[in-house]
């Protein structure tokens, strides 16, 4: 790891690399692909030169067989016929003259190349070396034939490179053997079936490295993915331990935590469950006697402490309920539920009026949707008498907004509301019935289906409470790049 | 009706059996009250009981599986009481046949309201129609469940309905393809003193008519018959869930 770190930042300093990609990864196959690419290259010049010297010496064979049956050829021949001997010699890259001895060259070849001529003219035979014309090449020069000479060759450039040597017949006479080849061959030539095979085995071991990389990061994600369903959904399906040792702990480990908050809560949520309905029992009693008080006024009073009671226990219900989201998430007709809701509200003689359409239905959990409007609806008829609802909706969001006329609230605690249990001390809680769980099931709700509650006070007075909701779901939203991955 | 409704209240605790026999005797109605489901079953065998108030929780039988027997012998209107208060416990009430679910404490007001609904509900029509109480009603697609009141749309949309469009819906699948008058779904949803809402029953019917995409002018689900009133146009199953 310290390596690949210092691999990392060694390429962004040299190669002024930007920033590494963000995905474990990308970053491990990248790295591993650098690194991949390297090793291919550096065997691919290995290979090269290897190749090269072998080249250069099978050509300097060559070049020794021909010069040696020019002269086996010139010397067979009589006198005669050394001209059409001559001529016939001709080819495209050998050339054969005849030279007077003041015109022999005074270099004797020296290296691999003079021994190749002297295996294969004897020993004792007069060759010399020449040097090439000015221009043509410089490097010959150096009289090496074999591999050092290929190798300075080889940084020739120009169209055409020559070598020359005059030998010395039996019969005293010189004659000059000149090769010439074309520079582009003086490189050997890497096979296409090189090349393929090279390519091959990069995109073998590319594909392997990029399955390896993926079966080491896959469960990293996957643990990712759990933790942020368990965000949205306590009862999410366990882990399935699977892959290296390391992963099968790290997702067991995983399963272990969510086993226990699933048990705490599930505890909370029983003991409080235990608490209300007990209390639900003398409460009911009280309500009936209630009913036998003549007093009129102390009745209602009454009747009116102890459905804030009911109301109070209903709503911690509520809260803890709405902790494990069971309900069904299906289409809803958002038009419908705010209309619906609108006109129940007619009958304890509450108005609301309704601007704006939902344009599609919205994928949610209705009773979970219905309970936080109705919150935020019971909330403004508290604190305001004028309660509008504004629907607005994209192809992005649906948003719900809830305005009141009352007092608004003050912008210090604007954010505090939404914490369970907490209750503002001014106007707003005089009205005040309630523990303070209202708008903490409304934010927990909208969190439940990937959106938030938005918390204002209205320019004209009064507040304004929104819920926002993704038309697209967070879970979905965030399983996309992995499918893109794959 | 000159006879006095008689109600039976079937709970285990003996202060809430004396309250509320006290509380509907005052308002009214002949009340008898039952400690378990064995004490149940012996009152209903001397008395002719109109309505049964059933709390949920008995120490010898448990209200729901008490309220599945009584419906496997007669249709007595059942108005089932919890202390609980889970919506999961509502929902199975219902199915098992209860024709309301209140959760405690109530307003004893609101008991005598939805007691007097039921009553209501059920004497519109003569017995042998009297409907059998079932959780969900499917129709042309569409389907209602009772329990939840919720209204399911032939493409799946939930399509959530206000009480006076539940309770309209609700009647005329009870009668499907049945002339029902505005006279009786006036009687049946809203009581006697009704001359109120004699207009209210129009806007409710065009509403969910638009509810259920039905076309006002030339609606094929609810079809008004003039000058008597309306009818659902669609044959009725029943069913136990809407999804």
């Amino acid at each position: 790891m310290h390596l690949t770190s210092r691999l990392g930042s060694c390429l962004r300093l040299r190669l002024h690399l930007p920033e590494l990609p963000s995905s474990l990864y990308a970053r491990l196959a990248l790295i591993l692909l650098v690194g991949l690419l390297a090793a291919q290259g550096i065997s691919l010049w290995l290979q090269w030169g290897e190749r090269s010297a072998v080249v250069t010496q099978a050509r300097g064979l060559n070049f020794a067989d021909r010069l040696a049956h020019a002269v086996s050829v010139l010397e067979t021949v009589g006198l005669a016929q050394r001209g059409a001997a001559l001529a016939a010699l001709q080819y495209d890259d050998l050339s054969v003259t005849l030279v007077n001895a003041n015109q022999v060259s005074a270099r004797v070849p020296r290296g691999p190349i003079a021994d190749l001529l002297a295996a294969r003219l004897g020993s004792q035979r007069q060759v010399r070396h020449v040097p090439a014309p000015s221009g043509a090449h410089a490097g010959a020069g150096n009289g090496a034939g074999g591999g050092a000479g290929g190798a300075a060759m080889g940084t020739m450039q120009g169209d055409a490179v020559q070598r020359s040597f005059d030998v010395q017949l039996q019969d005293g006479q010189w004659a000059r053997v000149t090769i010439r080849r074309n520079t582009e061959s003086n490189a050997p030539a890497l096979s296409n079936d090189l090349i393929l095979q090279l390519l091959l085995t990069l995109v073998i071991v590319a594909a392997v490295v990029m399955i390896a990389v993926r079966q080491a990061t896959r469960p990293l994600q996957q643990l990712a993915q759990a933790a942020d369903r368990l965000g949205h959904d306590l009862d999410a399906a366990p882990l399935v331990p699977g892959g290296s040792t390391e992963t099968r702990r790290a997702a067991q480990a995983f399963n272990r935590m969510q086993t226990r908050i699933q048990h705490l809560i599930r505890e909370r949520a029983r003991a409080l469950a235990a608490v209300s309905h007990d209390l639900r029992t003398p409460l009911t009693r009280l309500r009936l006697r209630t009913e036998l008080i003549d007093d009129a006024q102390l009745r209602d009073q009454m009747a009116s402490d102890l459905a804030s009671m009911a109301a109070m226990l209903d709503t911690t219900l509520d809260y803890l309920r709405g902790l494990q989201a069971h309900e069904l998430v299906r289409p809803i007709d958002i038009n419908a539920l705010l209309e619906s809701m609108a006109e129940d509200a007619l009958v304890p003689g509450r108005k609301i009026r309704i601007d704006g359409l939902a344009q599609k239905p919205f994928d949610g959990r209705l009773t979970a949707l219905r309970r936080a409007l109705q919150n935020l609806i019971d909330n403004a008829f508290k604190f305001g008498h004028a309660v509008c609802l504004q629907v607005q909706d994209d192809a992005l969001r649906l948003s719900i907004t809830v305005q009141d006329d009352g007092p608004g609230i003050a912008i210090a605690e604007l954010g505090k509301v939404v914490e369970p249990y907490y209750r503002v001390d001014s106007a707003r809680s005089q009205a005040g019935d309630g523990v303070g769980l209202g708008l903490s099931i409304v934010r927990d709700m909208a969190l439940m289906h990937g959106g938030e509650l938005l918390l204002a006070n209205r320019p004209q007075g009064g507040l304004a409470a929104t819920i926002i909701l993704p038309r697209e779901q967070p879970l979905a939203a965030l399983a996309e790049p992995v499918r893109k991955a794959v | 009706m000159e006879k006095t409704d008689c109600i039976l209240i079937v709970d285990d605790e003996p202060e809430i059996r004396r309250l509320l026999v006290d509380y509907l005797v005052r308002n009214g109605f002949e009340a008898l009250a039952a400690r378990d489901g064995r004490d149940m079953w012996q009152v209903l065998e001397r008395h002719a009981v109109d309505l049964l108030v059933l709390d949920l929780m008995l120490p010898d039988t448990d209200g729901l599986t008490l309220c599945r027997d009584l419906r496997a012998r007669s249709n007595l209107p059942v108005l089932m009481l919890s202390a609980r208060g889970e919506d999961a416990d509502r929902i199975v009430g219902i199915e098992m046949g209860a024709d309301d679910y209140l959760v405690k404490p109530f307003n004893p007001r609101e008991l005598l309201a939805r007691i007097k609904s039921i009553l209501r509900r059920t004497r519109a029509l003569p017995p042998n129609l009297r409907p059998e109480p079932v959780r969900c009603l499917r129709f042309a697609g569409w389907c209602l469940d009772t329990a939840e009141r919720l209204l399911t749309a032939p493409d799946g949309v939930a399509t959530p309905l206000s009480g006076g469009e539940f309770r309209l819906l609700r009647i005329l699948l009870e009668h499907p393809n049945r002339v029902v008058t505005r006279e009786q779904l006036i009687e049946m949803i809203h009581g006697r003193e009704a001359e109120a809402y004699d207009r209210a029953i129009d806007v409710q019917v065009s509403r969910l008519r638009h509810r259920l995409r039905d076309d006002s002018r030339e609606p094929q689900l609810i079809k008004t018959v003039r000058g008597q009133g309306y009818v659902l146009a669609a044959s009725v199953e029943p069913g136990n869930t809407c999804i």
